[in-house]
């Protein structure tokens, strides 16, 4: 019986190469065979970039031979999501109607990882255009959860969440617009931070929902994690919503101690609806985070079971807007013989575009039109507002919030599709985290009696990830979870 | 309480631009109108003393200088172009349409 894979560990693979005891190109061409081995498994990427991440690494190891500065993430390789923009190859956003499309530039989040000296090795599924909760929404196929190949690996990054599980790559980005980062990265037992609105560029990331949509990192420790969010987070001018908030020292932050932190629990997130193993896994870990020394308030988020009535109004009607541009004119697929420029638009929109994003895309515009635009759009701002008021109010007496990160583990393919309500209150916990554009992490906190994955969330104010880094770093230290391998990363 | 009854969901894909078909009409406007009934649970709050949060933090009027920087080539700006002619994206003609 072959052993399980390593875990492997960006900080350390980042210290190796610094000291020449692995090269860039060593790690690349393992993470491409793994890649490749688990692809027909796992599904997790839609392109696998061989040829450019071997040019890459060879020039990497190259520059550093030269004694020519190269990055903090030099030699390590990293996934990203298929909806942020890469000037090589395609990005497709798991849509028919972008199959082909190959980027004009690349996103300020991928200029940062060029510039430390990271190695892209492919770009990763996701439901299209990041509107789902399971990965199934992809043209290009469901990805597979590596725990049990018939399961969802959660969405909408399930992609990248799988490849990091399965040990292909130590870290890789996804977004989060309602919980698309952390609800895979429960999911598949690792480790997904949604930052700040505000905190990382969106430039060069396909929108969904303008006002919701964060990149962030997803990796197996908490470490890894804030080694990779301590590239991607800053200013960009060219985002005008990205915030001038000074970067923290993340690495350092992870040291902070959690003894006297208050963490708030309230009882609308731990109510009916879980799972009951989610239930008592969660409770274990904030036991846990007592022990560290942390102390549990009770808060109350009156308006969180709103949540999602306001996000799917919101998030819908911002979609509608952000989608308009996917119309065959510039790029992407295009109709074949329009009659004429609405025929143009609707055709290629009616067969480019997959049911889930059409769905959207028409609840959006409805919740938009004139007659009902202040009974559901505007009315959802304004619960947006309450939302956000909760947490200020909770964040005047506790410095974070534990929540669970979904009401179940991951459920088996096909099992919600049917039945898109049911999948989106798969949101739940993680949605108001965007509504309010606060940060949260989900930390793999335990297993059900399947052994499927649970994460724990812990959320906290605009600007506080330095908190939740730490926090969760120390909850790793003195727990397992993370370490566990999925049998279905074990290769040949 | 509006079910979003087949006109509306067919006056909607208009306004989106999306051709459905008949089947679709029939899909969505099953979908949308469990959607629509779920999201009136937002009438339960009384919301008319609370302002709108457009955005998530507080931030406005972020602008630059208004000076011309480098852009991209038209080859850059056209590399994904369906119908390129020239310089031009082409497409079916757009005057004299009734609703374009």
């Amino acid at each position: 019986m072959p052993e399980p894979p390593p875990t492997l560990n960006a900080r350390t693979m980042a210290e190796e190469f610094h000291f020449g005891r692995r090269s860039a190109l060593e790690n690349t061409r393992e993470a491409l065979a793994r890649l490749e081995a688990l692809q027909p498994r796992l599904n997790a990427c839609i392109n696998i970039y061989r040829e450019q991440a071997l040019a890459r690494a060879e020039q990497i190891d190259r520059q550093k031979q030269d004694g020519i500065p190269v990055g903090a993430l030099a030699g390590v390789p990293i996934a990203i999501k298929d909806n942020i923009c890469t000037s090589f190859g395609r990005t497709t956003c798991a849509s028919k109607i972008l199959a082909d499309f190959h980027s004009g530039y690349d996103a300020n989040v991928v200029e940062r990882l060029r510039e430390a000296g990271a190695i892209i090795v492919a770009k990763t599924n996701l439901d299209e255009f990041a509107m789902g909760s399971s990965t199934e929404n992809s043209a290009f196929g469901p990805t597979r959860n590596p725990w049990d190949g018939a399961r969802v690996a959660g969405g909408t990054s399930g992609g990248s969440a799988a490849a990091v599980a399965a040990r292909a790559v130590p870290f890789a980005l996804g977004s989060d617009t309602g919980g698309s980062i952390r609800l895979p990265a429960s999911l598949c037992g690792v480790v997904g931070l949604k930052p700040s609105y505000g905190r990382v560029s969106r430039y060069g990331l396909v929108a969904h929902g303008s006002s919701l949509d964060q990149i962030g990192p997803i990796a197996t420790t908490v470490e890894d994690a804030a080694l990779l969010l301590s590239v991607i987070a800053g200013h960009d001018a060219r985002d005008s919503t990205s915030m001038n908030v000074q970067v923290l020292d993340y690495l350092a932050a992870l040291h902070k101690p959690v003894n006297g932190l208050r963490i708030g629990v309230s009882a609308e997130y731990f109510g009916e609806g879980l799972d009951a193993d989610v239930r008592a896994a969660g409770q274990a870990a904030i036991a846990e985070l007592e022990e560290l020394g942390a102390k549990v308030v009770e808060i109350h988020l009156p308006h969180m079971k709103y949540g999602i009535a306001c996000y799917y109004l919101i998030s819908t009607a911002e979609a509608s807007s952000n989608l308009a541009r996917f119309d065959g004119v510039h790029y992407g697929f295009r109709a074949a013989r329009p009659a004429d420029i609405t025929d143009l638009y609707s055709r290629t929109r009616g067969q480019g575009l997959g049911p889930e994003v059409k769905r959207r895309i028409m609840l959006g515009t409805f919740a938009l039109s004139s007659g009902y635009y202040d009974a559901y759009y505007l009315k959802a701002l304004k619960v947006r507002t309450l939302i956000k008021r909760d947490f200020e109010a909770a964040f005047q007496k506790v410095d974070l919030i534990a929540s669970p990160v979904a009401p179940t583990t991951a459920f088996r393919i096909g099992e919600k599709s049917r039945d898109p309500l049911a999948m989106y209150l798969a949101d739940i916990y993680t949605i108001a985290a965007n509504l309010a554009g606060i940060c949260a992490i989900s930390v793999p906190c335990g297993f059900d009696s399947k052994g499927l994955p649970i994460g724990i969330q812990l959320m906290g104010p605009p600007f506080a990830e330095g908190t939740l880094l730490s926090v969760g770093h120390q909850f790793q230290l003195r727990t397992n979870h993370h370490r566990r391998v999925p049998h279905l990363a074990i290769v040949q | 309480m509006p079910h979003l009854d087949e006109d509306t969901v067919r006056h909607v894909a208009h306004l989106a631009r999306i051709a459905i078909t008949d089947e679709e009409v029939r899909l969505y406007s099953q979908q949308l109108s469990k959607i629509l009934d779920y999201v009136n649970q937002l009438n339960e709050l009384d919301t008319s003393n609370v302002p709108p949060a457009e955005h998530p933090l507080a931030a406005s009027d972020v602008f630059r200088a208004d000076v011309v920087q480098p852009s991209w080539s038209s080859d850059v700006a056209l590399k994904n172009a369906p119908d390129r002619h020239g310089d031009y994206f082409r497409v079916p003609k757009v005057l004299d349409q009734e609703d374009a």
